[in-house]
């Protein structure tokens, strides 16, 4: 049996529309943050077991999910699936890579990283409000400076920007990868 | 590689970075030996094959194909050959430039397919769907998003309103003529001089119907002040807040500016 708080919790969840904080739960409710986060705690184990539901942590917020072992069922269902996701080519997920890392950027520091021009895929960027502008950048010309967005979070099951890995990190463990690949090319 | 043997089939490259270090990384090529010629080839063989080459990446194709030709025109300049010891004059300097760049470029390459990753595990959990608010908004300072915003409201506004209107260029509600401002009061001076020859006395609410547009409103205005300073037309007011009633009190017509 849930308790009162994990009940209201789950009935906030179920109509909001954007994640929710805690700090806002435990504003509308009544009760402190620590309360929210023991009924939350409450909450995803009740979800865990035999439920197609679940709590996931977005944007710094808590959402109501379907699980994902139920992905293949609502994939087939008419047109949610497709409502749902936002088709990236491979150059904007590295542009998104570039300034989800090196925050704020401009464009021509992102060009100069990728060797190629992005005013295009800047622009699909912009119009999914994946990345916004941030100001603009003292110095000649003052170009504009880019920034992940909320949305991008969401879209990316992040709750914030510092869940991902540092760029040391990716390369280290890129640099694993490769090892172990060619380790096992010459075991082959 | 140096017979230029190797077959690549891959799905998409982001751009000629990501096709050598695919090159590299399945051991086409020795990163020692970069030729900048053979990256050119292998991007432009896979441009040409996706049959979809827009002209925005034929546009990257052909700067970066200058950006190396510049580069190898410089290295044939008498100076930079003075620093080179014969054999081939650019190479080497090429290839530590092109190497410090991939050594760059790679981390962010993964971490292109890291958020690859996250968005697929992310996109298997469903959210209820819900209507995307269409509320304008933008944050401050932030004139890009305010400009692209203006220019949505507009174009939806456009649209339900009809191409065809924008198309012909006839005036629309809200958006001030392309007319100087004196040039529309002159003019609607001669339009209400016309219309209080006819019908003499007639209440403002008639000269500024309640559906006109706020240009229409001003320039409506304007004139009847212009047309009480040159002694035209008398305002009377019988009732506070009431009706205000404009007379005309002569019926020469202004000819000529005005101003």
């Amino acid at each position: 049996m849930l308790s009162l708080t994990a009940r209201c919790i789950e009935a906030l969840l179920f109509v909001a529309s954007d994640p929710i904080t805690e700090e806002e739960l435990s504003s509308v409710l009544c009760v402190t943050v620590d309360d929210v986060k023991e009924a939350l705690e409450e909450l995803v184990e009740h979800y865990s077991d035999h439920h197609s539901l679940a709590l996931i942590r977005v944007c710094s917020g808590w959402r109501m999910a379907t699980e994902d072992r139920m992905a293949g069922i609502i994939s087939s269902f008419r047109e949610t699936s497709q409502k749902q996701r936002v088709r990236l080519s491979k150059a904007s997920l590295e542009t998104l890579a570039v300034v989800a890392f090196d925050q704020p950027v401009t464009r021509a520091e992102i060009e100069e990283i990728r060797g190629v021009r992005c005013d295009r895929v800047i622009e699909t960027l912009l119009s999914h409000g994946l990345i916004k502008v941030a100001g603009r950048k003292p110095g000649t010309g003052t170009p504009l400076l880019y920034r992940t967005t909320d949305k991008f979070l969401e879209k990316f099951g992040l709750n914030s920007i510092s869940d991902l890995p540092t760029l040391e990190e990716i390369r280290e463990m890129s640099l694993e990868m490769e090892e172990r690949d060619v380790d096992e090319e010459s075991q082959t | 590689m140096a017979g230029g043997s190797f077959e690549i089939r891959v799905e998409g490259f982001s751009g000629p970075l990501d096709v050598l270090c695919h090159l590299l990384e399945s051991r086409e090529i020795e990163a020692s030996s970069i030729r900048v010629s053979d990256i050119i080839e292998t991007y432009f063989r896979f441009l040409t094959q996706t049959e979809r080459l827009s002209i925005y990446e034929a546009a990257e194709f052909l700067s970066l194909c200058s950006r190396i030709l510049l580069g190898k025109i410089k290295a044939l300049l008498p100076g930079e050959n003075l620093e080179n010891d014969g054999g081939e004059p650019d190479n080497e300097a090429d290839e530590e430039a092109l190497l410090d760049v991939l050594q760059r470029y790679r981390p962010y390459r993964a971490a292109a397919e890291l958020l690859m990753t996250l968005q697929e595990r992310r996109e298997r959990h469903f959210i209820r769907v819900v209507e995307e608010d269409e509320t304008a908004a933008y944050e401050l300072k932030d004139l890009y998003s305010f400009c692209r915003q203006w220019w949505s409201l507009y174009a939806s506004y456009a649209g339900s309103k009809g191409k065809s209107k924008i198309a012909s260029g006839e005036r629309q509600e809200g958006f001030l003529d392309p007319v100087p401002e004196e040039k529309q009061v002159e003019e609607k001076i001669r339009e209400l001089q016309q219309r209080f020859y006819k019908e003499g006395e007639i209440p403002l609410e008639k000269l500024v119907p309640k559906r006109s547009d706020r240009s229409l409103l001003v320039v409506t205005i304007l004139a009847l002040l212009e047309m009480c300073r040159l002694g035209c037309v008398s305002l009377s007011q019988k009732e506070g807040f009431g009706t205000l009633w404009i007379r005309s009190l002569k019926h020469a017509v202004i000819d000529g500016p005005m101003y």
